[in-house]
């Protein structure tokens, strides 16, 4: 094969891989990811915006899976009171949730095995659909956050106005 | 060039063997559950992270095993002292693993590189062993 054969090849591949990463992504952005945040987003739950955006920045600096499952095991261990990670359960079903997505790796890598090169491949899939999964959660948390603080802002500013009518 | 190409070809090695050996860490930590994380302390494990993340050689690690089993010896502790002689054994296999992924890259002669390298190999291990031990935590 000459070298501009397989440099067509690596980018038809990259561009498939894309595509199907792409169409998991739009499916998760509608599932279980919004259910998580708006658990995380609950008043009763401690966990703050730098937990989640510090756990979306880990998911795309890191190359280990396990170092993001790791992360969310030990916070979740550390959780004494349970407001936090074990808040609901959440820390445990994000890790399931994580764990699953290794299936649509699989799909992934089997739909694309007459262009996947090495042993890694699929591992390296899980790894950005987990990346996709932890960046619609945070996304949907952001969101839930600023429409709880609309919310608060409003409920103040009424109250504030009903004070100012009774004086 | 030759450098960069292969620093980012260890890296990734060492994701993958880090992934792949998570769940020997995890059996580990599991046939050892009745002593974590009562018996076998968290602190106890952080300690441990601490260590081999300041280590200058694979042997620090080793000794500190081997000072931690003697120690539960001492006070009568056998289970505790198997616990710290087994996870002595389950590094040591480390040294193997390395082999094993050096063979996949370009000779290397700097032994000052494979030891950092083992100890890092050492620390992706102990990380997976303590978040598996804190999360049994939850569990019970």
């Amino acid at each position: 094969m000459s070298d501009q054969t397989k440099q067509i090849a690596e980018i038809v591949k990259r561009v498939k891989l894309d595509l199907e990463i792409s169409k998991k992504s739009d499916e998760y952005a509608q599932g279980q990811t919004r259910d998580i945040a708006i658990s995380l987003s609950e008043k009763e739950c401690e966990i703050d915006k730098a937990q989640v955006r510090g756990l979306e920045n880990l998911a795309n600096t890191t190359g280990k899976i396990s170092e993001i499952t790791d992360w969310l095991k030990i916070r979740i261990g550390r959780d004494t009171k349970g407001k936090k990670w074990r808040f609901k359960g959440i820390g445990q079903e994000l890790l399931t949730a994580l764990e699953n997505l290794r299936t649509d790796a699989k799909q992934i890598a089997k739909t694309l095995s007459q262009y996947a090169s090495d042993a890694d491949f699929e591992r390296r899939v899980h790894l950005q659909l987990c990346r996709e999964f932890l960046m619609h959660v945070s996304a949907y948390y952001e969101y839930e956050q600023r429409n709880l603080e609309h919310e608060q802002s409003k409920k103040r500013t009424t109250n504030a106005t009903a004070a100012g009518s009774v004086e | 060039m030759n450098n960069l190409k292969n620093a980012q070809q260890m890296r990734r090695l060492l994701d993958q063997w880090s992934d792949n050996w998570q769940a020997e860490a995890s059996r580990f930590a599991e046939s050892h559950r009745d002593l974590m994380p009562r018996r076998i302390t968290n602190s106890q494990l952080f300690g441990l992270v601490d260590k081999v993340r300041g280590a200058e050689q694979f042997h620090d690690v080793t000794a500190f095993l081997e000072n931690q089993a003697t120690k539960a010896e001492r006070t009568g502790r056998y289970d505790v002292q198997e616990f710290w002689r087994q996870l002595k054994g389950q590094l040591s296999q480390l040294k193997t693993e390395l082999k094993n992924l050096l063979k996949e890259l370009p000779e290397q002669d700097n032994k000052k590189d494979k030891e950092r390298l083992l100890i890092l190999l050492a620390g992706e291990y102990v990380r997976h062993l303590l978040a598996q031990s804190l999360f049994f935590g939850v569990e019970r």
